[in-house]
């Protein structure tokens, strides 16, 4: 049964550059009971389409142009602000993406908890209470009477998010719409907040929106699914035959886009293999490759080069790194942040050891302290056999050529007050490499590399989306022609189109050039994808050291097998097993 | 909080100290003293006898640890040319004034400020929102001592509602407290509308719209709370400017407070009693920011150590 | 990717500078002040007048809103006016024709303005006339319509005269100079410290920057204006020790915002990266940091002139700032409010050139604002 109905829905947002249509004539509807996915990259208009629905979107600019909703006889999209009021929080309850920013920081956990009983039901201030203390045990937090009384900052991320949950649920409400609730989260965070979700479908039976960008926690949840891109539902159906046969090249490009567990690619697909876009009539258009199986089949007949595991490049020996933590002028003594606690690896040229843990561990710490970037507090690195740790900038400036690091952070990573000629040519010219015009010739010749356009040159950066963004810093890192290159987290804050692309970039310039990379990530599927051996971090230290392969089929350590099992599965026979036994 | 407060009033013990040293030293290193510029005494025996009776005629060091001991017991000496009368009396009986005067018109800024700057948030960028900030920047722009004589002009001079000076009867407190006040309810109307239009952008707006609380549920529970910190943690800078301003504001409307005497000391240079007042003054702005600060902890829980 | 195919690359600078010519009331402000400024520059060769000239015969006039009136003035005079008169009278002596039929055909085509004066103004009912000679001055009796005349001829005084008769437009325009040159200095003083102190502090961090943050901190708990009171007091009242003494107190939130911005630009990631590069740290700080600094600096400087430019008025109009002849709008609004119920106008237009120059300037400071897209708040 049909229990909420979107027809012809449009949200265009008027900017002063012209009018952007968000969301473009959708339609689709939640059936009782359900998991509705919908999913997307980021601008498909997926958070519009369910604010919309909410009457969340801010007006002016933005603007429902057309289209329906109905919900059990009401029309949200038609509705008077009253009515709709009456809705949110009672019979619509949503839960957002940053469990940090949507809880109020000046009120208390159980102020915020009990207010959609207040504002709704006529209920008793102390029966509000004793049932936010009972939906608080119900999401999993211990000591709940206790802790309701406690400030959003008492909380951590994932804590903060189950309060959410608590929030949104405690009217019992028929529909509940989740907007990328574990997108904030770590991992392990990300699979708890997750079972507790579908724990809580089952148990109360209320119907879910659930936006993500992320397909597996689709395959993880939801009973239909439906992807947007640029505004538009593509396609939509049955969970599994979105994973086993989907028909649109954009559903197939993002599914196979996706490093996996399993999978053996040696170069990722990427949507663009599927998609075929072309403006006709001012209208975009979307066509399928039609060679993109055989295309594909075809970019894995490359053969990997193989690794000398005696040629050590990097060697990193008994490795901390201690910040110390101020305390307040008065009250004395100093402690100390263990970041980096004792790690030892090495690292054989032309190999990547991938780092893995969740927000933390010290991966990204232990990354700059090989580099110098900040000062290790004892052990050894060993570049290229010699000693450089703790280094003098005078002494280090040679071995600055020959090591590289690429950021996660595409938009911070680049001084926005430099043309990309002026970034690139910068390390060359301070390392008083050619002549101005070599340099110049250099330049070029590092974009095309990186798949970037000669012509971009004279540009800034803010005029380039995030993962051009992130080819010009492989581009710089490139221009000393270093041996090897630390990627911290280089393809974190990216859509897995983008994604792949990237990823694929950094494995072609490794092989071609012979590169030698530290990939960190909390991604255990692009680390997977990446490297040949790996590291897996808690708490500062190496829990589990090997090689990737045998530590996803086998791994030693309890902590990594929470890692792996954490990770959503996507496969069909997980979804068949998943719907077949669900219901 | 109590550990708060006793650990800022020992941190302010050594900056009234180094402000008294250095008022101290600058005052008496400068050449010429209290009787030597305007109008200088001639006769080198009275000018004695008035050094020796100010005990300006000991050494410089033996006259400061004299100060400071005379300080410690809250003793600021005499006035140099209030003949009979102390700094302490002088204060005494003036602060009352001074003080009743920057109640009133923090009474006014807050008042006019948050109105203004709540109404302009609500719909930003409309005739609502222009016009109390534009009456704001009027506010800003035009100084106390432009503001009070044109209040002086219309509501006395011409339509002789109040009196253009004295500190009498009620009616004598109104137009200084709309002048001193003015100009801090301009500030306070514009950080209002910044700290509400920054809030209500925030994510837990946005929650509580989803909980379906009406607007006004949102805006007084939600959004107005972290919409005054900004005003909040403006407060101790306005209370350092409502002093200052009261300087003109007193000048201008032959009010007896300290503000006034202050200014006159400073214009003869009547050292003990610049010292004195000075040494009050941020005596009192410290405490001030001390209740701010208090308050903004009191308002904002993440502030609270845990 | 269609965004690529716009022709221009530009810069954060260049689109900022669209961004501000877009902004009306930033544009409006950036022309007051540019007016202001050159007209308070060029104050010598405007005004005819200059600002210290008294015509105590004259005394407040009212404004005529133009230069070119001409009188013809006769009456009576007391002896003791007539003194006066002579007294303050330095230029040269012309003996007129007492006819009036031939006393305009003297002054046809001749310019008298400085040579004369006036005698006549409204609310001096008591008009007066005397023959002017070069042994001296004869006060003329009381005479009937027909009688000696004498000119006594004067330019017009745009914005009116202050009991002295000083042109107060002339007085507006030297004060500017003084009062704008008190912001421009000031500033640029509070810049100067602030910069260095702040990024100082930013960018060594650590111990260094504690400590010179903790003494922010303790200077910020100070009276400011109390203190900058006491330092005129302390020294001279002389323009310099102004400048030294706004300069001296008006660095503190310049410095915690340069400090933020370098502490913050050492944080991200493209400094880092320069780091990683091997580039060398003074390279870092031109290239990269200062470069991204600016912004905050600019807007902040701009807004920091008004502050400065209120507080040189608020001093002279306490009497503790400028000193006169010299005079500053501080200090013609101080002289104007004495005499407010008699002549308002000397109170009203020197405070509203200094709320409209105020005015410009936050305006052209909050589109700098919005244009460099920085959040600059008042700590």
């Amino acid at each position: 049964m049909s229990y909420l109905t979107v027809d012809n829905l449009k949200t265009y947002f008027h900017t002063r550059n012209g009018v952007v249509k968000a969301v473009d004539d959708i339609s689709f509807s939640l059936e009782q009971g359900k998991v509705l996915g919908i999913v997307g990259e980021s601008g498909s208009g997926k958070s519009v389409t369910v604010h919309s629905l909410m009457g969340l979107i801010p007006q002016p600019p933005g603007k429902i142009e057309g289209g329906s909703a109905r919900f059990d006889d009401t029309d949200l999209l038609a509705a008077d602000k009253q009515l709709l009021r009456a809705l949110r929080g009672k019979r619509i309850a949503m839960i957002f993406q940053d469990p940090m920013t949507s809880l109020n920081p000046y009120l208390r956990v159980s102020e915020q908890i009990i207010e959609p009983l207040i504002i709704h039901d006529n209920i008793t201030r102390q029966n509000a209470l004793d049932r936010a203390i009972k939906m608080l045990e119900k999401v999993g937090i211990a000591d709940a009477e206790k802790r309701i009384h406690s400030y959003p900052h008492e909380f951590s991320g994932g804590m903060r998010q189950r309060v959410m949950i608590a929030m949104a649920l405690i009217t019992d409400p028929e529909v509940l719409i989740a907007d990328e609730p574990t997108t904030a989260l770590d991992v392990t965070v990300q699979a708890q907040i997750l079972r507790l979700l579908q724990e809580l479908q089952d148990d109360l039976g209320v119907s879910v929106i659930f936006i993500t960008h992320d397909l597996g926690v689709i395959a993880e949840l939801a009973n239909q699914v439906a992807v947007m891109y640029r505004g538009k539902i593509v396609e939509q159906g049955e969970v599994l035959q979105i994973f086993d046969n989907p028909h649109h090249p954009y559903t197939k490009g993002l599914l196979a886009c996706r490093p996996r567990l399993e999978s053996t690619f040696k170069v990722l697909p990427t949507v663009s293999d599927f998609l075929e876009e072309y403006e006709k009539d001012g209208q975009l258009e979307l066509k399928e490759r039609p060679d993109a199986d055989t295309c594909i089949k075809d970019m894995q007949q490359i053969t990997m080069p193989n690794i000398d595991h005696s040629d050590v490049l990097l060697e990193v020996k008994d490795l901390r790194v201690h910040f110390p933590v101020r305390q307040r002028f008065f009250s004395g003594s100093e402690g100390w942040v263990k970041a980096v606690d004792g790690i030892s690896f090495s690292v054989p040229r032309g190999s990547t050891l991938g780092l893995v843990g969740e927000s933390g561990c010290g991966k990204t710490t232990t990354g700059r302290a090989i580099l110098n970037l900040v000062k290790p507090t004892s052990g050894r690195v060993k570049f290229a056999g010699d000693e450089i740790a703790g280094a003098e900038p005078k002494a280090m400036l040679p071995y600055r050529k020959r090591m590289q690091i690429i950021f996660q952070d595409p938009y911070s990573s680049l001084n926005p007050r430099l043309t990309i000629e002026q970034t690139l040519s910068e390390p060359m010219a301070v390392h008083k490499i050619g002549t101005a015009k070599d340099r110049k010739d250099r330049v070029v010749s590092l974009l095309e590399e990186v798949g970037l356009e000669s012509h971009f040159l004279r540009r800034y950066p803010h005029e380039f989306s995030g993962g051009q963004r992130q080819r010009i810093c492989v581009a710089r890192a490139l221009a000393l022609e270093p041996e090897f290159i630390v990627c911290d987290e280089a393809v974190s804050a990216m859509d897995v189109s983008v994604q792949a692309q990237v990823l694929n970039l950094l494995k072609q310039l490794q092989r071609r050039r012979g590169l030698t990379y530290i990939f960190i990530s909390h991604d255990l599927s692009v680390v997977k994808f990446m490297a040949d051996s790996m590291a897996v971090m808690e708490g500062g230290k190496i829990v589990e050291l090997g090689d990737s392969e045998e530590i996803y089929s086998q791994p030693k350590e309890d902590y990594t097998r929470r890692l792996i099992d954490a990770i959503p599965r996507d496969n069909v026979e997980f979804i068949q097993e998943r719907i077949s036994g669900n219901r | 909080m109590w550990k708060l407060i006793f650990f800022r009033l020992l941190k302010a013990i050594p900056v009234l100290l180094v402000i008294a040293t250095i008022t101290f030293f600058m005052l008496r290193l400068t050449p010429g003293g209290p009787f030597d510029r305007e109008k200088p005494i001639k006769d080198p025996e009275i000018k004695k006898q008035l050094e020796a009776h100010y005990g300006l005629d000991k050494p410089l060091s033996a006259q400061y640890l004299e100060f400071l001991g005379k300080l410690m017991v809250g003793d600021l000496g005499p006035s140099f040319k209030h003949s009979n009368r102390t700094v302490n009396e002088v204060i005494v009986k003036a602060f009352p004034v001074s003080a009743e005067l920057g109640l009133w018109s923090l009474l006014v800024a807050l008042g006019l400020g948050l109105t203004a700057g709540m109404i302009a948030s609500i719909r930003p960028n409309s005739f609502l929102d222009y016009t109390p900030m534009t009456l704001a920047m009027v506010g800003i722009c035009v100084p106390t001592f432009v503001m009070g004589p044109i209040l002086i002009l219309v509501f006395s001079l011409k339509l002789e509602w109040f009196n253009a000076s004295g500190w009498d009867q009620w009616a004598d407190r109104v137009l200084p407290a709309l002048t001193l006040g003015g100009v801090y309810a301009a500030y306070v109307a514009r950080l209002t509308r910044g700290g509400m239009l920054e809030v209500m952008s925030q994510d837990y707006i946005r929650t509580a719209r989803a909980k379906g609380a009406s607007e006004a549920r949102v805006l007084l529970k939600h959004g107005l709370r972290g919409g005054l910190m900004p005003v909040v943690a403006f407060l101790g800078p306005a209370v350092a400017g409502l002093i200052s301003g009261s300087f003109v504001v007193e000048t201008i409307f032959q009010i007896p407070g300290l503000g006034r005497h202050f200014v006159e000391a400073a214009f003869n240079r009547d050292y003990t009693m610049v010292m004195g007042t000075v040494l009050f003054f941020a005596a009192l702005i410290i405490l001030l920011n001390l209740l701010v600060d208090i308050i903004q902890v009191w308002l904002n829980p993440r502030l609270r150590g845990t | 990717m269609s965004e690529m195919n716009a022709q221009n690359s530009s810069s954060l600078w260049r689109d900022a500078w669209i961004r501000l010519s877009r902004n009306r009331m930033a544009v409006v402000g950036g022309a007051v002040l540019l007016t202001l400024g050159l007209l308070s520059l060029c104050a010598p060769w405007i005004s005819p007048y200059r600002y210290e000239t008294q015509n105590l015969e004259l005394g407040a006039t009212g404004p005529q809103l133009t230069w070119d009136t001409q009188q013809l003035v006769y009456g009576t005079c007391t002896q003791q006016r007539a003194q006066v008169l002579a007294a303050g009278y330095e230029g040269e002596i012309d003996v007129l024709p007492a006819d009036s039929t031939e006393l305009h055909r003297t002054i046809e085509g001749q310019d008298y303005g400085r040579t004369l004066w006036v005698a006549s103004a409204p609310g001096n009912t008591n008009l007066m006339a005397m023959v002017i000679t070069s042994e001296g001055f004869d006060p003329l009796e009381e005479i009937p319509e027909r009688a000696n005349f004498i000119l006594l001829k004067s330019r017009g005084h745009l914005l009116g005269t202050d009991e002295l008769g000083r042109d107060l437009f002339t007085r507006i325009l030297y004060g500017g100079r003084i009062s704008l040159m008190v912001g421009l200095c000031a500033t640029a003083v509070s810049l100067t410290i602030g910069v260095l102190f702040g990024a100082v502090a930013g960018f060594f961090g650590g111990r260094v920057d504690d400590l010179m943050m903790r003494f922010v901190d303790i200077l910020y708990a100070l009276p400011f204006t109390i203190f900058v009171i006491l330092l005129t007091v302390i020294f001279d009242r002389n323009i310099w020790n102004l400048f030294l003494a706004i300069g001296a107190v008006e660095w503190l939130t310049m410095s915690r915002i340069v400090r933020g911005q370098v502490l913050s630009l050492r944080k991200q990631e493209f400094v880092e990266a320069a780091i990683a590069l091997g580039i060398p740290q003074w390279r870092i700080v031109l290239r990269h940091i200062i470069p991204n600094c600016l912004g905050p600096v600019i807007v902040y400087t701009t807004l920091t002139i008004p502050v400065v430019m209120l507080l040189e008025a608020f001093l002279s109009f306490l009497g503790l700032g400028v000193q006169p002849p010299m005079s500053s709008w501080g200090l013609l609004i101080r002289d104007g409010s004495k005499v407010l119920e008699e002549f308002p106008w000397l109170m009203l237009f020197p405070g509203m050139v200094l709320a409209l120059t105020l005015f410009s300037l936050n305006f052209l400071g909050d589109g700098l604002r919005d244009a460099l897209d920085v959040r600059v708040s008042k700590d």
